[in-house]
């Protein structure tokens, strides 16, 4: 069982996604602010986040980069879920720091296959 | 009754109505954020369910009191999804009587109602709603029509082509939404577009010479090839920039023979637009024997030599590319060398500094 953060301004992308995680075994922390995220990331230490790009207070792309600048946090892997598709804002994504990027409309089985793979990684 | 006696009973009567209307307005705000709460927390509710039954779409009932809210929930998530979840939260719906009562909101009186109805259906795929949602095109509401074309867009039915191109024709809907709707519908109007191409509305025949284009439906070439010279400015440039992104080398000889004719054409009939579309596409598709006309454009207004730098720019990049050439540290040298290597040293050296000069503030001072 991991833990794994997920911040979206949406509530119903929330639960779906917590909905899906947690019933493959994992502890999930929501939060739907960039600030909140970024705090959670700080108190939980969770061991991987999901993150929209688009959210009140900080923007995921913004909360990656405080990620990024932290030493204590700059190991937690990232995977952005957003609806910006275009090939900029991908290379965007992954310069500030994310590891992986799912465009909305997603499968969210995709989502929890990816999850599931890059936390293996992570663990070896 | 003196008139003094008559305006006081007006002045009691209106006294003691006062605080009764603002009482019953209290009552009334009171009561709709009840209702609300009581919607939100129903939705809070309803939550969990429908998440639950994404992975056992038969096993819940969502009809009854949760029907609505959960009407609600699938409207924000739908869009958002693709895949077997998508698919499922669609069945429930649909089982629930979700869909069917947004079918039949198509037909409501209010305009909020079938604008509602045609979202729900659209963000469901629901295949079911295409006739309906094609009559939709010709609404007397237009926030309704441009709803119903995009919802047809997200159902992907190729049935709901030719409707959105009359709707096109007779500017009921938008170019864009039209455009948009049918990018979504895909390769599946393949056969509809290229009928379209050769439509009397030039509305409709640049719609399909774009969306072709953008489709990458390279057996449409040769018609597309035949709107090079249409009568309508808006087709004609659409047309090229169809066979520009459709990439095909075929396409160049005819493109070469319309840029020669622009740049030799007397000035009050010449069509910038059009001839610096033609630079683009030849840049685009990278034939080499494109490579004198794009020479020629060079010698042109800032506009056309500025195109025809980038387009030289480009051609050059790929073919590096292709040559598998080591990634060039520096601006001047990563412009020079991308230019084709069959261009004499004068015409390097000019298509080298042009792109330089566009690429920095003041060059682009200088149109």
């Amino acid at each position: 069982m991991s833990r794994i953060l997920i911040a979206d301004d949406d509530r119903d992308i929330c639960e779906l996604v917590s909905f899906k995680l947690a019933a493959l075994g994992h502890h999930v922390i929501v939060e739907h602010d960039g600030e909140g995220a970024l705090a959670a990331a700080r108190t939980e230490s969770p061991e991987l986040i999901v993150l929209d790009w688009m959210m009140p207070r900080l923007t995921g792309l913004e909360v990656c980069v405080a990620l990024q600048t932290d030493p204590a946090l700059a190991r937690i892997p990232v995977i952005l879920l957003t609806a910006r598709a275009q090939d900029a804002d991908i290379q965007r994504g992954f310069n500030a720091g994310a590891n992986d990027y799912i465009v909305k409309p997603f499968s969210p089985r995709v989502l929890a296959s990816r999850v599931h793979a890059m936390l293996a990684r992570v663990s070896h | 009754m003196t008139i003094r006696t008559a305006f006081e009973i007006a002045l009691l009567v209106l006294s003691l109505t006062l605080p009764l209307m603002f009482a019953a307005l209290g009552f009334l705000k009171l009561s709709r954020e009840w209702r609300s709460r009581r919607y939100d927390q129903l939705v809070e509710e309803t939550r969990p369910l429908v998440m639950a039954a994404l992975d056992a779409p038969t096993s819940i009932d969502l009809s009854g009191r949760h029907g609505a809210a959960a009407e609600t929930i699938a409207a924000s998530l739908l869009p958002q999804l693709r895949g077997a979840d998508r698919d499922n939260l669609a069945n429930l719906l649909e089982q629930g009587g979700m869909l069917p009562q947004a079918r039949q909101g198509l037909r409501s009186r209010r305009a909020a109602r079938r604008q509602r109805s045609a979202e729900l259906l659209g963000a469901a795929g629901n295949r079911r709603a295409t006739a309906g949602l094609a009559k939709m095109l010709d609404d007397r509401d237009e926030e309704v029509r441009q709803t119903a074309a995009r919802a047809l867009g997200r159902i992907g039915d190729p049935l709901s082509v030719p409707p959105l191109l009359v709707a096109l024709d007779l500017k009921r809907v938008s170019a864009h939404t039209v455009s948009m709707a049918l990018l979504r519908i895909g390769s599946a109007g393949a056969d509809e577009l290229t009928i379209a191409l050769a439509s009397d509305s030039p509305r409709v025949r640049a719609v399909a010479a774009d969306t072709t284009g953008a489709l990458g439906l390279i057996a449409a070439v040769p018609t597309i090839e035949d709107l090079l010279t249409d009568e309508n400015h808006t087709t004609r440039i659409s047309a090229v920039r169809a066979l520009g992104r459709l990439g095909v080398p075929t396409a160049t000889p005819t493109l070469i023979r319309r840029l020669q004719h622009e740049l030799v054409v007397p000035s009050l009939t010449f069509d910038e637009d059009y001839a610096r579309a033609l630079i683009t596409s030849l840049g685009q598709i990278g034939e080499r024997s494109a490579i004198p006309v794009l020479e020629q454009s060079l010698m042109r207004s800032y506009r056309l030599s500025s195109a025809a730098a980038d387009a030289l720019s480009e051609m050059g990049a790929r073919r590096a590319q292709h040559s598998n050439h080591e990634s060039l540290d520096s601006e001047d040298r990563r412009t020079s060398d991308s230019v084709p290597s069959e261009m004499s040293d004068e015409t390097r050296d000019g298509v080298a500094s042009t792109v330089t000069q566009s690429r920095t503030p003041q060059g682009n001072n200088l149109s």
